[in-house]
């Protein structure tokens, strides 16, 4: 066991390993997070991609230790600059939460508390982190809102969360989120519910919040676009298993997890030029079928079932996620020969 | 050319004339907020037309004023060349089967108490389509099974349902009445980008296999891309640009349709500043 806070140089951030969370009893025992390993150095950016159900805000919550213990069991390892959260006392995550981790949820709306005013749940959140005046703490709020680009903070102060667009509610969030100066900021599906060019704005100021920060990233996403444009690194889950890593850009031009392969197809592309629009249709592919009952995983690879490529050990060993020789850093969990992989889906990714 | 099924001429939409509500920003007093305004557009029988444009520019409001779910306040939507207005008992049946909508939210758009079966059957009991239950029943399976879901489904309730299985019942139950135009408000949003392909593809498959017309509301450029030949651009209750898709994409006239144009998340990475690394 490193010593408390004990200097990790170069080392990881946070570190998981084998991190595994249950809901329920047996026979109902629901595994949605399944031994899985992670690292994220400082000031890197890591995106976690997957469908609905795959495991990711579960991960999320398991983080920084938010799942209630009555309801989840979390095994496993999670180091934080060399802390074992699993094994902190809840004092300890206390003071962790905020000013270590900061974390973006989904629903902008249910996150801020609707009876209070904006101002002052900015000021409450920089307050439980160190001791301020109000008049200070009531600078330091505008300052923040002003960092998250809403320009008339002043007059925002004073609003409350329902008169805000869902653009506004989310730059709110993150504010909060930067009140303790986190060295790790979590947000999942941070723009799910927004038009796209407000998404496209939310995103550009994490990107930039995390540059002038030097603040690392885990950014939580169905949109494998948005992952890759964001993160340095991304990995793939599926059905509570993280079933390939790659850098972002390694990743898009070659794909090598029929899953993510089909992640990358069924990503819908503005037409710049066309004979017959409806032709288009044909170069949107959807993935058949949906994610697994979680309750009653499938054996082997557990995308076999709906894999054009499955062949017979799919269904009988799982494929251990392994790195591929000359592709530093790129791993992938498939039991196809790598060479297969490349003449199967490395076509249409590049295209 | 062949006359339009389902036209609007000047449409337009005045809500909240409030006065005395307290709280009320000055703008939102008094005359209210003009949701649509003088919104002209025309669909002929077979034909896809995209309605983009951001949150609150008034794309659904004109999806239910199509429908006859809300009344203008000046202008008509006229059906087979006839104001809604001025449609009898019989003549506004006969628009409601042509018409159809797949509503935006598929949690609050189906009875959390009412088996899906029962859900889809509803239309064809009211219009008197499959007048015995066995009919009813066999009918519903028949469209279960061409939007993609099992039979076996008829009995369950939504809530056992995924959101893209709900997405599907909503346009199985549209598609109910054998209708000309289907009108999908937001038919992606809130579902992943695997599953959003799969009811595009659905939605594309239908109204290629029906001859149906589609009316699709979104906020998406790149995902309406996919089905509509022709695209109308929203801003502030008003269509600012309207043509065909590739004509649009390759030459925006209006800045509103070069902004939805450049929120491509494949273009993200383009705009960002430098990260420490």
């Amino acid at each position: 066991m490193p010593a408390e806070g004990a200097p990790q140089g170069e080392d990881a951030l946070l570190r998981v390993r084998e991190l595994i969370v249950e809901y329920g009893q047996p026979p109902a025992l629901l595994r949605a997070v399944d031994r899985v390993s992670l690292e994220l150095r400082a000031g890197r950016a890591l995106g976690l991609v997957g469908e609905s159900g795959a495991g990711k805000s579960t991960l999320a919550l398991a983080l920084p230790a938010l799942l209630d213990p009555g309801q989840a069991r979390v095994r496993g390892r999670i180091e934080l600059e060399g802390r074992d959260l699993l094994q902190a006392r809840e004092r300890e995550l206390q003071q962790l939460r905020g000013a270590r981790i900061g974390v973006v949820f989904q629903e902008a709306l249910s996150a801020l508390h609707p009876l209070k005013r904006i101002g002052a749940q900015v000021a409450e959140a920089l307050r439980a982190h160190r001791p301020l005046s109000r008049r200070q703490a009531r600078e330091r709020a505008q300052a923040l809102l002003a960092e998250v680009g809403l320009d008339e903070a002043d007059a925002l102060y004073a609003r409350y969360p329902h008169e805000l667009s869902g653009g506004m509610r989310q730059r709110v969030l993150i504010a909060i989120a930067l009140a303790g100066e986190p060295r790790l900021l979590i947000a999942d599906e941070p723009t799910s519910s927004l038009d796209l060019t407000v998404q496209m704005e939310i995103l550009r100021l994490l990107g930039g919040l995390r540059a002038q920060r030097r603040m690392a990233l885990l950014l939580i996403s169905h949109d494998l676009r948005v992952v890759a444009a964001l993160c340095d690194e991304v990995a793939v889950m599926y059905a509570g298993r993280v079933i390939e890593r790659a850098s972002a850009r390694e990743l898009l031009r070659a794909p090598e997890h029929p899953y993510t392969a089909a992640l990358l197809a069924a990503m819908p592309t503005p037409i710049r030029d066309r004979a017959g629009a409806r032709s288009w249709v044909s170069a949107l592919q959807a993935i058949p079928g949906e994610g697994p009952d979680m309750r009653s995983p499938p054996p082997g690879c557990r995308f076999h079932p709906r894999c054009p490529y499955a062949f017979a050990p799919c269904s009988e060993r799982e494929p251990p996620l392994a790195a591929l020789p000359g592709r530093s850093g790129h791993l992938a969990a498939c039991h196809l020969e790598p060479a297969r992989r490349a003449e199967l889906f490395h076509g249409p990714a590049a295209a | 050319m062949a006359p339009p099924l389902l036209e609007a001429r000047e449409l337009c939409k005045r809500f909240g004339a409030r006065r005395r509500l307290l709280a009320l920003p000055a703008r939102a007093r008094g005359a209210g907020v003009l949701a649509v305004d003088h919104l002209s557009l025309a669909l002929s029988p077979g034909e896809s037309l995209a309605l983009v444009g951001e949150s609150g520019c008034g794309k659904s409001t004109t999806a239910r004023l199509l429908l006859g779910l809300l009344a203008p306040s000046a202008g008509a939507v006229r059906f087979d060349g006839r104001p809604l207005s001025a449609l009898d008992r019989a003549e506004r049946l006969a628009f409601r089967r042509s018409v159809q909508i797949v509503f935006q939210d598929p949690y609050a758009s189906l009875n959390p108490r009412r088996s899906i079966g029962s859900a889809i059957a509803e239309p064809l009991a009211l219009h008197g389509i499959c007048p015995t239950r066995a009919q009813r029943r066999a009918r519903v399976e028949e469209l279960l099974s061409s939007v993609g879901l099992a039979a076996d489904l008829y009995d369950r309730l939504p809530d056992e349902l995924s959101g893209g299985q709900r997405r599907r019942v909503g346009i199985a139950r549209a598609l109910a009445l054998s209708p000309q135009l289907l009108i999908a408000d937001e038919p992606t949003v809130g579902l992943d980008l695997s599953v959003q392909a799969q009811v595009l593809s659905l939605l594309a498959q239908q109204s290629a296999q029906r001859g149906l017309g589609l009316l699709v509301i979104s906020h998406d450029l790149a995902a309406v891309s996919h089905l509509c030949e022709r695209v109308a651009v929203m801003e502030h209750g008003r269509i600012v640009e309207e043509g065909p898709l590739a004509q649009v994409f390759a030459a925006p006239r209006h800045p509103c349709t070069a902004a939805l144009l450049a929120a491509d998340p494949a273009q993200l990475s383009a705009t960002l500043p430098e990260a420490a690394s």
